[in-house]
């Protein structure tokens, strides 16, 4: 408690601290969102909620970390673990996800519930419990007399996380398959009776909601680490951010990504880096207790 | 205007007098079932049908709904199926748009004077290259699109060019849906809605239009307007129209043919304006 009281302080005293955890907040945030918006996408499009997300943010971590082992800059494990995830999201898609789509809600929470089991003792086996992290070779800026420090590969992975947000958005406004991908999220029905192949909307859906998490993977092993398990602490955040905004509200996503950054970094200085998983989960708790209020409110406005 | 309102809120539903349960409807309809020949259907469609359907057995997995059907109807003639709830009208529509499992018996149409063999083409193919459409009920826009994306998705078969260019020609008929080009069809009226959902359906420029419900869920000053754009399309374009209307005496006034469908069959065929004379129809389905 006094070290928490401690920490307060530190932030009240300093103020500049409190913009340096801000900008890092946003930095890590950025790579939330990208992955949040992911999520959504599969949730709005599928109306399949992946709890295997935070995994396969995992398996483009290792992906950009073996390269790294293996001589290659980490900043191109982004396109690599992008392709490597949209194979496996195929895959994915053709033996599971195609089997429960039609089905009830639990179907498919226990399928992706199974799959990101197996995804994390496929990575336990694979590659060892450890934490790993891959560097890219970029320095560390400092400003304010080395107050504030921020390591420029945060930068580079916000700059390309928002790119790649840019990106995908664009791709959904303006090309036919992301208008048809938009289309059978609105109206299934009303797709298929207009000659859109909902079937490969979806796959192609969750192939590219795949590939997105395979880009985030790479940005946190270059910005933080990766560890077999860590996958669920990553589809908790994912699933408070598409909770808190609602999956059909993009910038709402977007804005709660950066939130979650922000959040997890000041209660992480605050509390303490070991409180910060707990804190993420009481946020979700948190989140839940409110959405469910909210909905009493509407059910008694019905009655 | 008075008057016709009250007239359609009559056909809504049924005098209060005359108010039968829907089973006793169901129970009665299979009473009326007359034999009825595929001469006599090839004389009401009047000369080479546009669309026929032979022998049809068709439904829904294992669960054959259609038995036997038979349908005729030339080009720029309309046919508007009727019969109680769960007689199998809308499984007519789905099976000659290729919803539905055909079990056996043929559907087909013309192109550039050949017939065609449809009965197994997907939906795609059907709209693609056999000119068939499918205009669902209310509520089918996608309403976070724009008006103009709306009808682009409509021309999804299209490239992206030749469906733009469908769909000015979509916008220079009709300068109602023109003035809403940038709207998010969620914004739009009721009446406007139908219209788009309509329009949406001509952009791949088809010969026959599949109409599910025309009028449900519009207010009844809109109703009129909607028969009145598929009475455009089929005296001035000489489009095919096969609807299913709830409200039967709405859709026979509108159309040329009426069948009555009784559980999966067809029970009665007739010029729609004999069949609003018939008195078992008028019983039974518009309300005495």
């Amino acid at each position: 408690m006094e070290q928490v009281i401690g920490n307060i302080s530190v932030l009240a005293a300093m103020p500049i601290f409190n913009l340096g955890l801000l900008i890092d907040g946003l930095l890590v945030g950025s790579i939330f969102a990208l992955a949040a918006y992911g999520l959504a996408l599969v949730w709005g499009v599928m109306n399949v909620k992946n709890l295997a997300q935070g995994d396969f943010i995992m398996i483009g971590g290792y992906i950009t970390w073996t390269l790294g082992r293996m001589g290659i800059d980490p900043l191109l494990g982004v396109p690599v673990a992008m392709v490597v995830l949209w194979g496996i999201g195929w895959v994915l898609y053709r033996t599971v996800i195609s089997k429960v789509i039609t089905r009830d809600l639990f179907t498919s929470l226990l399928a992706t519930f199974g799959i990101a089991i197996v995804i994390q003792q496929g990575l336990n086996l694979a590659f060892g419990p450890d934490t790993q992290s891959a560097h890219a070779n970029l320095p560390t800026l400092s400003f304010a007399g080395g107050l504030i420090t921020i390591a420029t590969t945060r930068i580079v992975g916000f700059v390309l996380a928002i790119l790649l947000a840019i990106a995908v958005i664009l791709f959904m406004r303006k090309s036919r398959m992301g208008q048809a991908i938009r289309a059978t999220a609105q109206d299934s029905r009303a797709a298929r009776v207009l000659g859109i192949d909902t079937e490969k909307v979806y796959s192609f859906t969750f192939c590219l909601n795949a590939a997105i998490c395979g880009a985030a993977g790479a940005l946190v092993v270059m910005v933080w680490n990766v560890q077999p398990f860590l996958g669920t602490t990553y589809s908790i955040r994912l699933f408070v951010i598409v909770t808190a905004a609602g999956f059909g509200n993009l910038p709402g996503v977007i804005a709660a990504g950066f939130g979650m950054g922000v959040f997890e970094q000041f209660g992480g200085f605050v509390l303490g880096a070991e409180f910060q998983q707990a804190l993420i989960v009481l946020l979700l708790l948190a989140v839940l207790a409110v959405r469910q209020l909210q909905q009493r409110r509407v059910r008694q406005a019905v009655q | 205007m008075v008057a016709s309102e009250q007239a359609q809120t009559g056909g809504y539903h049924g005098g209060v007098g005359a108010a039968i349960s829907v089973d006793e409807v169901a129970r009665q309809a299979l009473e009326i079932v007359r034999e009825i020949s595929v001469e006599q259907l090839d004389a009401l469609a009047g000369r080479e049908p546009h669309l026929r359907i032979d022998n049809l057995n068709a439904g829904y997995g294992q669960m054959e709904i259609l038995h036997g059907f038979n349908l005729r109807v030339s080009s720029g003639q309309s046919l508007c199926l009727i019969g109680p709830n769960g007689a199998g009208k809308s499984t007519v529509l789905h099976s000659i748009f290729g919803f539905t499992n055909i079990y056996s018996g043929s559907i087909s149409t013309e192109r550039d004077g050949k017939k065609i063999e449809i009965t197994r083409l997907s939906s795609n193919e059907k709209l693609r290259s056999a000119g068939i459409a499918y205009i669902l009920q209310d509520k089918s826009v996608f309403p976070g699109m724009t008006v103009e994306e709306n009808l682009w998705l409509g021309a999804y078969l299209m490239n992206r060019k030749s469906a733009k260019q469908a769909a000015d020609k979509i916008f220079d008929k009709y300068p109602r849906l023109a003035a809403r080009r940038k709207h998010l069809a969620r914004v739009l009226s009721g009446g406007e809605r139908r219209l788009l959902e309509i329009s949406r359906a001509l952009v791949m420029d088809p010969q026959v239009l599949l109409v599910d419900e025309p009028s449900i869920g519009l207010e009844p000053r809109f109703i009129d307007a909607v028969f009145d754009i598929l009475g455009e399309l089929q005296h001035k374009e000489g489009k095919t129209i096969v609807m299913v209307e709830q409200n039967a005496k709405k859709g026979l006034e509108y159309s040329d043919i009426g069948y009555v469908l009784v559980s999966g069959k067809l029970a009665l065929a007739g010029h729609a304006k004999d069949l609003l004379n018939d008195p078992d129809v008028g019983r039974l389905f518009l309300g005495g």
